[in-house]
């Protein structure tokens, strides 16, 4: 059956593969669009244009969020599947000369709060009776602490590392009420997330979603467990 | 030799007995201008909602980049030959793993936290630091005597253990000296 589905940051990188293999197996997307002067959503939006819903979001900003909800409602009943992909990177160097501290709030704002607020906003159309009801996450192993080995920079892991928290409050929020969960380490990908499209990098968006995909809308065999897995299908520790 | 030790991050009750007690054991609390042993940081971000988004940046700009800006500021006060020891005291519920109840989503913030202790440690315990991290379950509760004996306690002093004690290891301990996974 087709699902409907909210992907953020679906402009460029995972979340536009993301958002095309989802129209591709014939679901609805609400692809949440933070740089209008990318052209790819649009051009998307000519093949798919029963399917494909373009709304204006930065998920860093509560009243963009709002605003992205009363889009979305206007023009569905409810959304199944929510994926938090928008995100930003960045660094504030090394300890002994720590530069552009702001950069560390917005990167905080945009990958912690982010997902936190969009969860938390679009709650009420996840909640109708006959929704899906999941939640999927797209942390980094750079938020993993146990197996961290980073010795500067700090603000991109410390803000994945918040999310995971938030992912297990949330889990331990919403699970009774029949929420499942994803929470997805992409791998190391050639993304736009610097800004510009990375040379290096182990594998394609592309070849990420298609792992996220099947992660994604599979039913899994103990739902009652949050574990972080990767593109490979192995687990990550916290 | 009684060292020179530097009080930082939320000035909480807990922190002000913590102070009292090291004062009362002959330590020196200095405020940053002088030569420094020991620095210890309190974690003890605000109580907030799961909605409270302002408030969470808040304890985050206050906790999270407050202790990078803080430890930036100190670090050249540890001369080489001092005891160059960093010392974090958080919630025990700041450990992802042991997370089973929706409440206190601060913790998202004091996790953050452990974090940037990690990539801390990862830099500075080859240029001969050392790090103790000291969870609470309640900044209430009356540990400050347990905390402070594991801020000061030297764990290893031989090269051959030194790598499967504190020295070269980052752990959560409690006052019972349990490890808290992250």
């Amino acid at each position: 059956m087709n699902q409907t589905i909210f992907i953020t940051g679906a402009d460029r990188g995972l979340g536009l593969a993301l958002t095309k293999d989802f129209l591709d197996r014939g679901d609805n997307v609400f692809a949440g669009q933070f740089m209008e002067d990318w052209n790819e959503l649009a051009e998307l939006k000519l093949l798919y244009q029963e399917h494909l819903f373009l709304i204006p979001l930065d998920v860093s900003d509560p009243e963009s969020v709002k605003a992205a909800y009363h889009l979305v409602e206007e023009k569905t009943d409810k959304i199944d599947m929510l994926i938090n992909n928008a995100g930003i990177s960045g660094s504030i160097g090394d300890i002994t000369c720590l530069e552009n501290i702001e950069r560390g709030m917005q990167i905080f704002r945009t990958n912690c709060l982010g997902p936190l607020c969009m969860v938390n906003t679009f709650l009420p159309l996840m909640m109708k009776k006959n929704a899906t009801k999941r939640l999927c996450f797209i942390s980094s192993e750079a938020g993993s602490i146990s197996v961290c080995h980073r010795e500067d920079g700090f603000v991109y892991p410390m803000s994945k590392t918040g999310l995971n928290m938030a992912v297990k409050l949330l889990f331990a929020d919403l699970r009774e009420q029949g929420f499942t969960f994803r929470l997805y380490n992409p791998g190391w990908m050639r993304s736009y997330m610097s800004g510009k499209k990375s040379v290096v990098g182990k594998i394609e968006p592309e070849e990420s979603s298609k792992v996220a995909i099947d992660y994604f809308t599979k039913t899994l065999k103990h739902e009652d467990v949050l574990k972080m897995l990767d593109n490979n299908n192995m687990v990550w520790p916290f | 030799m009684k060292r020179n030790i530097i009080l930082a991050g939320k000035k909480n009750r807990y922190m002000k007995r913590v102070e009292t007690m090291l004062k009362k054991e002959g330590y020196n609390i200095i405020s940053g201008a002088e030569e420094t042993d020991i620095l210890i940081f309190c974690i003890d971000p605000d109580e907030c909602s799961k909605n409270d988004y302002s408030g969470l940046l808040h304890d985050y700009q206050l906790y999270g980049l407050g202790l990078l800006c803080t430890i930036n500021t100190y670090l050249p006060l540890f001369k080489e030959n001092s005891l160059k020891r960093l010392c974090f005291l958080t919630t025990l519920h700041s450990s992802i793993n042991h997370v089973s109840e929706a409440d206190h989503w601060e913790r998202i913030v004091a996790a953050s936290c452990n974090m940037a202790i990690r990539i801390l440690f990862n830099r500075l315990n080859r240029e001969g630091f050392t790090f103790r991290v000291f969870g609470v379950n309640d900044f209430a509760e009356d540990s400050a005597s347990y905390a402070i004996e594991y801020f000061l306690q030297d764990r290893s002093f031989e090269v051959e253990s030194d790598l499967h004690s504190d020295e070269r290891r980052l752990v959560i301990r409690d006052k019972y000296e349990h490890e808290y996974a992250w």
